[in-house]
């Protein structure tokens, strides 16, 4: 009631009362400055939940930061990180002449986390785009629809393989199998049978598989998690007591049995999870589809079992699934 | 976090998750041996990244899936595997691990002569079975041959299986090169198992229709495999009774404990409001989610049964709360966990001295073994399903 007589406060744009930091509204530049040390880091790990895939994206962009004056031997990053890095130099433009505090690419990264948590149909997306734009300045950099924003996206990476496979789960049409057209083990059809004048193949099942070598990677690329990604030999552990995987015996134990693995702090260690689970609720028909979810235990206990903001991806996938694939 | 594959459906995988992991697998296994080429840019130094798969986290029916032990009948235990002593209810039908744990007591104890509290007539004689390590199981595994994955993979059954062992195939992670030197390969999920003890506790004692596990079944196998002449039914004439047993409270009782759960409040934050939950004309309980039961479990058992059960059945029940609070904390002490270890045993005999063999299914067993691998793969939060479940409420929404 009293919104709708008194109005909403004004000024009050960053809601301090509801958890959120207060940031003292600067230029762009400074805010993604990354702050080194660990404890105001820990913060801004706190606060990412409202903003993955924004974060994702801006941590990279902090690349030039950082103090690397501690460690003597400065390398240039080698040619795959280099592209990426010099992709999102280019795509940091600010997105309209004057705008200090968003980018090309941070207003799409923003508005994408938008659309992933709230489930917004791309029609949705492209209508609220519109309207953005209508009330931009003149000749902003905005891109103008969800096809538009994905290709720009599209080669910051940590894209995904679709990977058909037999319905019956005898084999992945994949590697060497690439080519077949037919299940070895049962004879199943790969592909559904082509009706009126569809001419693509669509496969029956399809296997989605996130390339994990790219996302390990984005961790020692961004400042808010490479510091962290050896947490797990740095930090104290007192005798007796365990707070974290890595002061259990299976985690010392391998370490002695694979000594040359051990000895390089930045040598991942993985958890691995897998769950069934009915996209459309527990209510709807019978329908169980497995996620495969890698945890990285290197990062300390506040971080490791924290959702990565490679999740935006999830839940658009799972959107896909339930579109009939 | 980051996911990693996405399945499709519309059935479950079942054992045939090894076709679909092969992408993964062939991943690790080259991070593993040769790595990737990464920038550092905390250092800023170009390194190779290299990786290992510590363990899975999986709910029972996925560890059979994922680890080749199939988790079902009486060979269910991952870790007693074939030295189990479950078996069969006769009126039940169900697997059943009463009386499995007296063999893991020291050799003189007065338990292992009681031939009257447990299964009738029973003295244990038998050792604790052996843990076998990672090399063993794998020597194990690869006597068994490949099996071929699809429709017709249920239907290949090395010999033997379901009596002297329930292997169902050579898991994939066994091509990881390292998988046999890891301590703790798979984890037994302690969320499920929390919740499945708590449902089992709940239920009896409070005598919920269709859900306790002591009912006119339980019963007629109580008479067969135990020596408790109070819990066996009475026939009169045409009609057959089956007297209240002491873990079981009376109407009124029931009604009392509703009503408190009625008017309960908690923090913020720290469990969804328990009393909504609450039907008193009917005394049930609706929509428990598994992290309420993971409060109930904890805290609330202990309260909730005070001076309405007796004092011996209060005690074990409380015990078994105290376990789960004890486990689930975030900073553990070593020696603390080995004492765990001790304890867990004497609840479970306490438990199986007061309820029928039917209570104990294979997650009253599993708790056995949670304190060796909170020993080995350290706290529970790191470890079980919380996080991974959550991910997929938000997903499904």
């Amino acid at each position: 009631m009293h919104l709708l007589t008194k109005g909403f406060m004004q000024d009050y744009l960053c809601w301090y009362a509801h958890g959120e930091l207060f940031v003292p509204n600067e230029s762009m530049a400074e805010r993604v400055v990354g702050s080194t040390s660990s404890a105001s880091n820990m913060h801004e790990v706190g606060n990412e939940n409202s903003n993955r895939y924004r974060n994702m994206v801006m941590d990279a962009m902090r690349m030039s930061e950082g103090n690397a004056s501690e460690f003597p031997n400065i390398e240039e990053p080698n040619v795959d990180a280099a592209r990426f890095f010099d992709m999102l130099k280019d795509s940091n433009e600010p997105l309209w002449d004057g705008c200090t505090n968003h980018s090309k690419l941070s207003a799409v990264a923003q508005v994408f986390t938008i659309k992933s948590d709230h489930g917004l149909s791309e029609a949705g997306y492209d209508k609220i785009i519109e309207w953005a734009r209508s009330i931009l300045p003149e000749g902003n950099k905005l891109k103008e629809n969800f096809y538009a924003a994905k290709s720009m996206m599209k080669p910051l990476g940590l894209g995904y393989q679709k990977i058909d496979m037999c319905p019956n789960f005898c084999m992945l049409y994949y590697l060497e199998n690439v080519e077949l057209t037919e299940c070895m083990t049962c004879g199943h059809s790969r592909y559904k049978p082509r009706t009126g004048r569809v001419k693509t193949l669509v496969a029956y099942k399809k296997l989605r598989y996130f390339p994990i070598t790219p996302r390990l990677q984005r961790l020692f690329m961004s400042p808010r998690t490479a510091e962290h990604m050896t947490w797990h030999q740095s930090h104290h552990a007192v005798d007796g007591v365990m707070v974290h995987p890595s002061d259990g015996e299976a985690w010392k134990h391998f370490n002695s049995v694979h000594p040359h693995f051990s000895a390089a702090s930045r040598n991942v260690h993985l958890g691995l999870c897998t769950d069934g689970f009915n996209p459309f609720g527990s209510f709807a028909a019978p329908y169980s589809c497995w996620p495969v979810i890698l945890t990285v235990y290197n990062l300390p206990p506040g971080m490791c079992m924290r959702r990565s903001s490679c999740f935006y991806l999830w839940s658009y996938q799972v959107r896909a699934v339930r579109g009939g694939i | 976090m980051f996911l990693s594959m996405v399945i499709p459906g519309p059935s479950s995988p079942g054992r045939n998750i090894d076709v679909c992991l092969r992408p993964l697998i062939d991943e690790l296994t080259q991070l593993w041996s040769s790595g990737a080429l990464t920038y550092d840019i905390s250092r800023k130094q170009n390194f190779v990244m290299r990786a290992a798969l510590m363990w899975t986290i999986n709910d029972f029916p996925a560890y059979g899936m994922v680890s080749g032990w199939s988790t079902h009948g009486k060979l269910a235990c991952p870790y007693c595997m074939e030295n189990n002593k479950a078996f069969t209810l006769t009126n039940g039908g169900k697997a059943s691990f009463f009386d499995c744990h007296r063999r893991f007591l020291p050799h003189n104890h007065r338990y292992r002569k009681n031939r009257k509290d447990f299964f009738v007539g029973r003295v244990e004689n038998d050792v604790a079975p052996p843990r076998l390590s990672g090399e063993e199981l794998f020597d194990v595994v690869s006597e068994y041959g490949e099996i071929v994955f699809g429709l017709q993979s249920g239907k290949q059954k090395f010999p033997g299986f379901g009596l002297t062992h329930n292997w169902v195939k050579r898991s994939i992670f066994w091509e990881l090169s390292y998988w046999k030197t890891n301590l703790l390969r798979h984890n037994l999920d302690v969320m499920h198992i929390e919740k499945n003890v708590f449902e089992n506790i709940f239920n009896t004692v409070m005598d919920v229709k269709g859900k306790t596990k002591d009912n006119i079944k339980a019963r007629l196998d109580v008479a067969l495999f135990c020596n408790r002449k109070n819990m066996e039914l009475v026939c009169d004439g045409s009609q057959v009774a089956k007297p209240r047993a002491s873990f079981v409270l009376e109407k009124n009782a029931q009604l009392l404990v509703y009503k408190w759960l009625k008017s309960l409040r908690f923090p913020d934050g720290h469990a969804s409001n328990i009393s909504r939950l609450v039907n008193t004309e009917e005394c049930r309980l609706y929509g428990m989610k598994s992290h309420d039961c993971h409060v109930f479990m904890q805290t609330l058992i202990p309260l909730a049964f005070r001076d309405l059960l007796p004092k011996g059945i209060w005690d074990a029940l409380t015990e078994i709360s105290h376990f789960f609070r004890d486990i689930c904390s975030s900073k553990l002490n070593v020696d603390h966990i080995e004492r765990l270890e001790m304890n867990i045993m004497e609840t479970i005999y306490k438990l199986e001295m007061i309820f029928p063999p039917s209570f104990f299914d294979s997650m009253e067993h599993l708790s056995v073994h949670l304190p060796f691998e909170v020993k080995v793969g350290g706290p529970v939060q790191y470890r079980w399903m919380y996080p991974f479940e959550r991910l997929n409420i938000t997903v499904a929404m």
